[in-house]
């Protein structure tokens, strides 16, 4: 293979998209041509060039597409019949018997129609900050079907806008310990829990982590809360939540999550949760590392 | 719930399911239309017409390649349509003020490393400024491709099946992109 052969796959080459022998050709060729191989540089050189070049979507843009789409998704007609009628899922979830009680209080239900948004289009003139433009959303509150046919509905319209900053700046930190009470979104209380438990060295934030574990209703919620409270095992309040936890919670898995915090110190004061636990509890993980435990404390594993 | 679950409860008419599956790809979707585009405006125009047309068209799936291969090709003809037009809508206004000030509102959107020296800060736009006359030189096809195989790092195989052609066809296309791109930042790097 001569220099010009050489050249002419060099692009090819950088990618990795030459055939086997074509590739062998080159890499021989290479290493006997210092003129090649400056080549090889320059155009590696430029490569990452190109790659400076490329354009991050800012996260504003992204939530704005997002936003609109499912807006206007919602407004699709539904083919075939597959899929449920707007107004058969009003009616779902217009009805409160089938939501539990924390569900159906002032704030929540919020229903997914959403109508009319200010601006469908998003423009960005100068700068980023030109996507923080309100959006406004709009919620069914109320309906109520009358005897013509028509529906009434009162709709509660809010205005959304994207915020972006650290988890220690007091809006963020304030609008994230609402979210995760936020009782119409275990997904957002999921992230918001997510979110704060990476930050969480303040007293506020860590009760709200403590909250979360032991009121709320979604175990996912649960879950990230025990995440968030791991640096925090050792705190007389955190102890006794995860006390309460092991006790109380249904679900095996924040059980199991709190037992393992729980054992990382052995403390005489578990000894008797310990054996009430061992009364009651039926997942196999959670009986073993109780048993364990008490073994260790040399601790009997009845409560007499 | 993995991706071909989400997508056949998409098909059964799970509206929370398809917007899961949207934000298992629309940050891509995005990436690639807006780096195609280098308009804000026009990816998140693709963006909304892409995805509606995959609400739309959902049933039709049949699983017989990738999601991520059938929506890329969406995508991509919707891109492909879109510098089609801008390429003659060009030729029409024989060359006006193109080109020159279209970086300017980037500023916030591209990675600016630079920031803070002025000399390579400045360097930095002048290279801007050449990649994207570069780039504007390339057919769309070709500008396609290389997005393609450089930003989004598909293979050439992937590339045809997506454009519907060989994969020897794709090559070739990214071949003269490449060509191209080095023929007009070759002096300046
Ligand atoms: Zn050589």
């Amino acid at each position: 293979m001569n220099c010009e052969q050489a050249k002419s796959l060099i692009p090819l080459f950088l990618y990795g998209e030459l055939l086997f022998d074509e590739e062998e050709a080159v890499e021989t060729h290479l290493e006997s041509c210092a003129g090649c191989r400056s080549e090889v540089v320059r155009q590696t050189i430029w490569h990452r060039a190109l790659d400076r070049a490329a354009l991050t979507p800012p996260a504003a843009l992204l939530a704005g597409c997002r936003q609109e789409l499912m807006a206007r998704i919602r407004q699709e007609p539904r083919t075939g019949g597959k899929r449920a009628s707007v107004w058969r899922r009003l009616a779902g979830w217009w009805n409160p018997g089938g939501i539990p009680r924390w569900v159906w209080q002032p704030a929540a239900a919020a229903v997914l129609l959403a109508i009319g948004f200010g601006s469908s289009r998003l423009l960005i003139p100068g700068s980023y900050r030109a996507t923080e433009a309100e959006r406004v959303e709009s919620r069914v509150r109320y309906i109520e079907p009358e005897d013509s046919g028509r529906v009434q509905l009162v709709v509660e319209e809010t205005r959304q806008r994207v915020l972006n900053g650290r988890l220690d700046e007091e809006p963020i930190r304030r609008l994230l310990l609402a979210a995760v009470r936020d009782p119409s979104d275990p997904g957002v209380r999921v992230e918001s829990i997510n979110a704060l438990g990476r930050d969480s060295n303040t007293r506020e934030v860590r009760q709200a982590l403590l909250n979360a574990l032991r009121q709320d209703p979604n175990a996912g919620v649960r879950l990230k809360a025990i995440e968030g409270l791991k640096p925090y095992a050792e705190e007389p309040e955190t102890r006794r939540t995860l006390t309460e936890v092991l006790l109380n919670d249904d679900n095996p898995g924040v059980r199991t999550q709190a037992v393992d915090l729980l054992m990382r110190r052995r403390e005489p004061d578990v000894v008797g949760v310990l054996q009430q636990l061992l009364q009651k509890e039926d997942n196999g993980y959670i009986r073993m590392r109780s048993r364990q435990a008490l073994r260790a404390m040399n601790a009997s594993e009845g409560t007499f | 719930m993995e991706e071909a679950a989400l997508i056949r409860a998409a098909q059964a008419g799970d509206d929370s399911a398809f917007e899961e599956l949207v934000h298992l790809h629309d940050q891509n979707v995005l990436r690639l239309s807006l780096n195609l585009l280098r308009s804000p405006e026009d990816a998140y125009d693709v963006y909304q017409e892409a995805f509606l047309r995959v609400y739309r068209n959902l049933d039709q799936f049949r699983f017989d390649c990738s999601f991520q291969t059938w929506l890329y090709r969406i995508v991509s003809n919707l891109c492909l349509d879109q510098l089609r037009k801008r390429k003659v809508r060009r030729e029409e206004q024989s060359h006006t003020a193109e080109g020159a000030g279209g970086w300017d509102r980037f500023d916030g959107l591209a990675e600016e490393r630079a920031e803070g020296d002025p000399q390579r800060r400045l360097l930095s736009l002048q290279l801007r400024d050449r990649i994207e006359g570069a780039l504007a030189g390339l057919t769309p096809r070709e500008r396609l491709v290389f997005e393609l195989r450089h930003y989004q790092g598909l293979r050439l195989r992937a590339i045809g099946d997506q454009l519907g052609t060989t994969e020897e066809a794709a090559k070739n296309c990214l071949f003269r992109a490449t060509g191209k791109m080095r023929a007009a930042l070759g002096d300046f790097l």
